[in-house]
This record gives C-alpha cells, sequence and structure tokens, in this order.
C-alpha cells in the first residue's frame, strides 16, 4: 500500500480517536457511556496496529511521528491510574500508614536512638560548659531563660492562638517533610536534622533545670510534646527507611529498593500531617493558656501519646479480605 | 542533550531530542521524547514564577493592612484572617504546588503545560498520588535552591533524564509535540473522478508534508524559494499529467500535487 492510500484509509478513525481522547483528558472516565469507552479500545487497538505497520513501511515520516503521539495519548488515558476517592483516602490513614510504621520498626527505632543520643550530649554539653548553648539556642529565648520567665509567654502573647498554632504546624510538616527528604542524601540530612532537634532540646531541658523551670517547662510542652516528639521520629525513620534503599539495597537493585521502600516512606511521612495539625493547635490553644490546670494538660498529653502510638502500632490490621480489594 | 543516539533527522525540536522506547501490552514500542534540560528548566522557571508572584501579592496586601492596624493592641477579625490565609498559601504552595497539579492536572504542572510537557510512569502510565508525591517531596535535595545543581547534574548525566526524585518514583518528564493535523495530508476523501494517481515514494510525501507544515511559518521569499526547489525535485515523477507543464506557480502546482498523491 501507498503511505497515502494509507493515510486516506485510516485517517478518519485517527481523527475520531483523537476528538475522544480530548473529551478524555477534561473529564473523569465515569462521565462516558459503555459505548464510548468500547469505540475508545477498539480505536486505540486500530492505532496501535497502524503504528506497528507504519513503522515498518513509512520510516522516517511525519506519519509516524503522529501516530506514536496518538497512541501514547490514548495509552495514557486508557492504562489510567486509580482515581482520588474518599474510600482510598480513607484506607491510606487506616491502613497503609499504620502498616508502613509496623514493617519498619527497626527504623523507627534507630531514629530513637540517634535522637536520645543527641539529647544526652545536649544534657552533658550544657553541665560541661554553658557557652555551648549560645551557640543553638536563640538570643531572646536565652535571655528569658537566664532572667528566670519561660520565652513562651513572651512568644505567644504576641500573636493570637490561631495564627501561632497555624505556624506551629507548617513549620513542624516542613521539618517531618525536611526529614523525609533528606532521605535521598543517604540519610545525612535526616540525621543532621534528629541530631540537632535532640541537641537543642537537652541544651534546653538543661538550662531550664539551672534556673528552676523544669515545672513551667514541663507543664508546657507535656500536652502538645510527647505526640509532636513520636511524630518528627516517625518521619525521621521516613527518611532513614528512604536512605537504607540507597545504603543497604539487599538484593534489589539500588533503585527497584529506591522505588519500594520510597513508596512505604512517602506513606510514613504523609502520615505525619494529620497528628502534627492536631498537635499544633494544642499547642497553640491549650498549652500556652494559663487557665487550664497542670494536670489537665498532663492527661491531655498522656491520652494523645497512648492514642498516637496505639493508631501506629495496634490499629488498622488488615483482614485478608481487606488486602485484597487494596489492589 | 546529545547523548546516545544520533539526532533523528525529524525531529521538530533541536534540544529534545532523546527518545524513550516503551513497550505496550499490544506489542507495539512507542517512541516518546524526552524533555531536557531547556524545557523543563524554564517549566520550572513558569512554575517559580507564578509561586511567588502569588507571594508577592499577598504580601504587599498583608504589609498594607498591617500597616493601617499598627497600633492596635489586638488583631482585627479580618487581619487574623488573612494572616492564616497567608500562612497555608506559603505552606501548600511550598510542598503541594508541583504534587497537587500533576495529580490533579495528570502530571502537568502550569509551566509544563505551557511547555508541552507531561510526566509519566517508566511504564508509560499516567502518574498516580504515590509517584507525584514521592518526586515532588525530594525538591528540596534536588531542585531548590544551590541544591538544583544537583537535579542539574542528572538532567545532563542520566539517559533518560531523570533527577533523583525521578528515579526513586521510576517518572519520566516526556515532551508531547501536539498534532498539526491541519497541514497532515491527504484529506479522507478519495481522488477525484477520473484523474490517476501520481506515485510517490514515501520520502517524496514526506518532503511535502514538511513544507506544508513549515509554509505557514516562513517569510514569502523564502517560501517561494522553498518551494521552487521542490517543484524541480519532483517534476520529474508527474510525467504524463497536467502538471508536467509549467502553467500553475510552485505553491499552487504543490498543492495542486498534494491532492493527486
Amino acid at each position: 500500500m501507498t503511505m497515502t492510500s494509507f493515510i486516506r484509509k485510516n485517517r478518519a478513525r485517527w481523527e475520531r480517536l483523537e476528538a475522544l481522547l480530548t473529551q478524555y483528558e477534561s473529564k473523569a472516565p465515569t462521565q462516558f457511556g459503555r459505548e464510548t469507552i468500547r469505540e475508545l479500545s477498539s480505536l486505540y487497538r486500530g492505532c496501535t496496529s497502524d503504528l506497528a505497520y507504519a513503522q515498518t513501511y513509512y520510516p522516517n515520516t511525519t506519519l509516524l511521528q503522529f501516530l506514536h503521539q496518538l497512541a501514547g495519548r490514548a495509552h495514557h488515558q486508557i492504562y489510567r491510574s486509580e482515581p482520588f476517592s474518599l474510600t482510598a483516602f480513607t484506607r491510606f490513614f487506616r491502613y497503609d500508614v499504620p502498616e508502613a510504621a509496623r514493617a519498619n520498626l527497626n527504623y523507627l527505632a534507630l531514629a530513637v536512638i540517634i535522637f536520645l543520643t543527641a539529647f544526652a550530649l545536649g544534657l552533658t554539653a550544657v553541665s560541661t560548659d554553658p557557652g555551648v548553648a549560645a551557640l543553638v539556642v536563640p538570643q531572646p529565648i536565652l535571655e528569658d531563660i537566664y532572667a528566670g520567665k519561660l520565652w513562651t509567654q513572651s512568644l505567644f502573647s504576641a500573636m493570637p492562638a490561631s495564627v501561632s498554632s497555624a505556624l506551629i504546624f507548617t513549620n513542624n510538616i516542613s521539618i517531618a517533610f525536611l526529614c523525609f527528604a533528606g532521605g535521598l542524601t543517604c540519610g545525612g540530612y535526616t540525621v543532621l536534622l534528629l541530631l540537632l532537634n535532640g541537641f537543642i532540646l537537652g541544651v534546653i531541658f538543661k538550662l531550664c533545670a539551672d534556673h528552676n523551670l523544669l515545672w513551667p517547662l514541663f507543664q508546657f510542652v507535656t500536652g502538645h510534646g510527647f505526640v509532636e516528639l513520636s511524630v518528627i521520629l516517625v518521619a525521621g525513620a521516613a527518611g532513614l527507611v528512604l536512605a537504607s534503599a540507597l545504603l543497604s539495597p539487599g538484593t534489589y537493585s539500588r533503585l527497584d529498593a529506591l522505588n519500594l521502600r520510597g513508596k512505604s516512606a512517602v506513606r510514613l511521612a504523609l502520615g505525619c500531617v494529620p497528628p502534627l495539625v492536631a498537635m499544633g493547635i494544642v499547642e497553640g490553644f491549650i498549652s500556652p493558656a494559663p487557665s487550664i490546670p497542670a494536670w489537665a494538660k498532663i492527661t491531655l498529653g498522656l491520652v494523645l501519646l497512648a492514642t498516637y502510638w496505639f493508631y501506629l502500632l495496634i490499629s488498622g490490621q488488615r483482614t485478608v479480605d481487606v488486602s485484597r480489594q487494596a489492589r | 542533550m546529545f547523548g546516545g543516539k544520533p539526532m533523528s533527522t525529524l525531529n521538530p525540536s533541536f534540544w529534545d531530542d532523546v527518545r524513550t522506547p516503551l513497550s505496550t501490552p499490544e506489542q507495539v514500542d512507542l517512541q516518546l521524547e524526552v524533555a531536557n534540560i531547556g524545557s523543563r528548566g524554564l517549566a520550572l522557571m513558569i512554575d517559580l514564577s507564578i509561586r511567588y508572584g502569588v507571594f508577592l501579592v499577598l504580601y504587599l496586601l498583608f504589609g498594607i493592612a498591617t500597616r493601617f492596624h499598627l497600633f492596635e493592641a489586638e488583631m482585627t477579625m479580618g487581619l487574623k484572617g488573612f494572616a492564616l490565609l497567608l500562612i497555608f498559601i506559603v505552606f501548600i504552595s511550598e510542598w503541594f504546588y508541583f504534587a497537587l497539579f500533576e495529580w490533579l492536572w495528570n502530571g502537568q504542572t502550569p509551566g509544563k503545560r505551557l511547555l508541552n510537557l507531561r510526566v509519566i510512569k517508566v511504564d508509560g502510565s499516567p502518574v498516580g498520588w504515590l509517584e507525584v508525591v514521592l518526586r515532588n517531596f525530594t525538591r528540596p535535595i534536588d531542585s531548590a535552591g544551590p541544591m538544583a545543581l544537583v537535579g542539574l547534574a542528572f538532567l545532563f548525566f542520566q539517559p533518560r533524564a531523570q533527577r533523583p526524585g525521578d528515579l526513586a518514583a521510576r517518572t519520566i518528564v516526556i515532551r508531547e509535540t501536539p498534532i498539526d493535523w491541519k497541514s497532515f495530508f491527504p484529506e479522507s476523501k478519495p481522488i477525484a473522478e477520473g484523474q490517476s494517481v501520481i506515485p510517490l515514494l514515501p520520502q517524496e510525501v514526506e518532503l511535502l508534508q514538511r513544507y506544508r507544515q513549515r509554509a505557514g511559518a516562513l517569510t514569502a521569499p523564502r517560501r517561494a524559494e522553498l518551494a521552487a526547489t521542490i517543484r524541480a525535485t519532483l517534476q520529474p515523477r508527474t510525467r504524463g499529467t497536467y502538471l508536467e507543464q509549467g502553467t500553475l506557480a510552485d505553491a499552487e502546482w504543490i498543492e495542486a500535487l498534494a491532492q493527486r498523491i
């Protein structure tokens, strides 16, 4: 067949396919009837066979280029990924996140060890030389502590609780996501973030202890602090999981391991968002409020801590049937 | 990028010449054009301009708003709401701008759409939310600020121009040239009654095809020059038809020929 008669014969089908694709690209597939979907798939198959023919007989032509693009676009529409649905969303937080946490408990433990080591280092560093504090703690906070009052009072009186809690949780989520992304630096950046945060916490605890502020500090952090720290450790674990794919891929190639464990790490990282939003609200509204008694804050903190770890370690165990549906 | 394969004669663009084969379940190899540094950098710049443009406007508005409430002890409700809005918009655009657009627009952001780029999985299927989050949350370490040098190096040396985030998510960025059906010929209607078909080789048809695609964008003298060259090349093929005589102008002669093949 000459190229021109090939085009004359099939062109109408290609144009129809393109018209259908233009519709498909802007709407969800559920908005189309069964007939159009069938038509699309048969036009697509026709297009790929035309493409195969053209590849053999008309190499290096505009025709071939057009057919490649047309088949490529149709391929995108036919082999679509799962669209967003509420079921997929709830499934993610109910099953996928805790499952990813339970599958990576060793990395979580490693994150805890790194953090605690840095915390202990911070404590001892300030005991030996109080000057260390000036290196890692901002000046205004240091001045408040030396003056014998908690910096949170001046910080939280400066702006409304809603604004401060929004600032707190967006900042914390950013840190959590950075912990995750740092995994791609072979974990270097993740470990650095964990060390720095642990170290600063150690320094501040020691400073507050030295200036008789331990009880006010405890009162302030107890409501949100336990869960907030846990979540940052989970985010650190997410980064370490990503790093492990690069450092010890096991029987997989590094790229395969990165893809496989990356998915697990993404689940851990995204799972950090809701608890951090909640803790931001607690930290903005409840923790600095002088009217709420200490025992209430402590109870709240412990209940939240227990809930969070129950969620990660115990809840969301799939039965066999659910996991079948999931994929 | 000029890695690996020789530059295809067909390629409409000069810099995006790396193609990646993709096997479909229908046993046909699709050739897709891998987007390279030039177009991806430009798309990134467009996206960043949009993001920071929005920040700038909001920031100025916020500045003006606070200026007039500067001496009030309490923030008003409106100002408080505005501050919250600002915080959320900055945060969401910081982490979710790329991810949300690529997820909702099937692998495109505004910048990518302008440059006809699209993110797809390495196996050719569209990206899902997991890939999109994985490839975009890793931006701080491969395409933000000074770390962009890392991404740049990968775009240069990785054969399919995948940055670390792309490698982790198994995605590639491809360039889709829109199909120009108007200049593509022949039409689907058969040749008019009583006229014979002038047989041309595929390369000769291709010559006409490319001339017709470019003709609209050329200046008149240049178009006439090209038409004359093409006519000189194809004239011998029209022996025995009315096209052999030289009554028509070059451009019209080519159109008449296009109707007969």
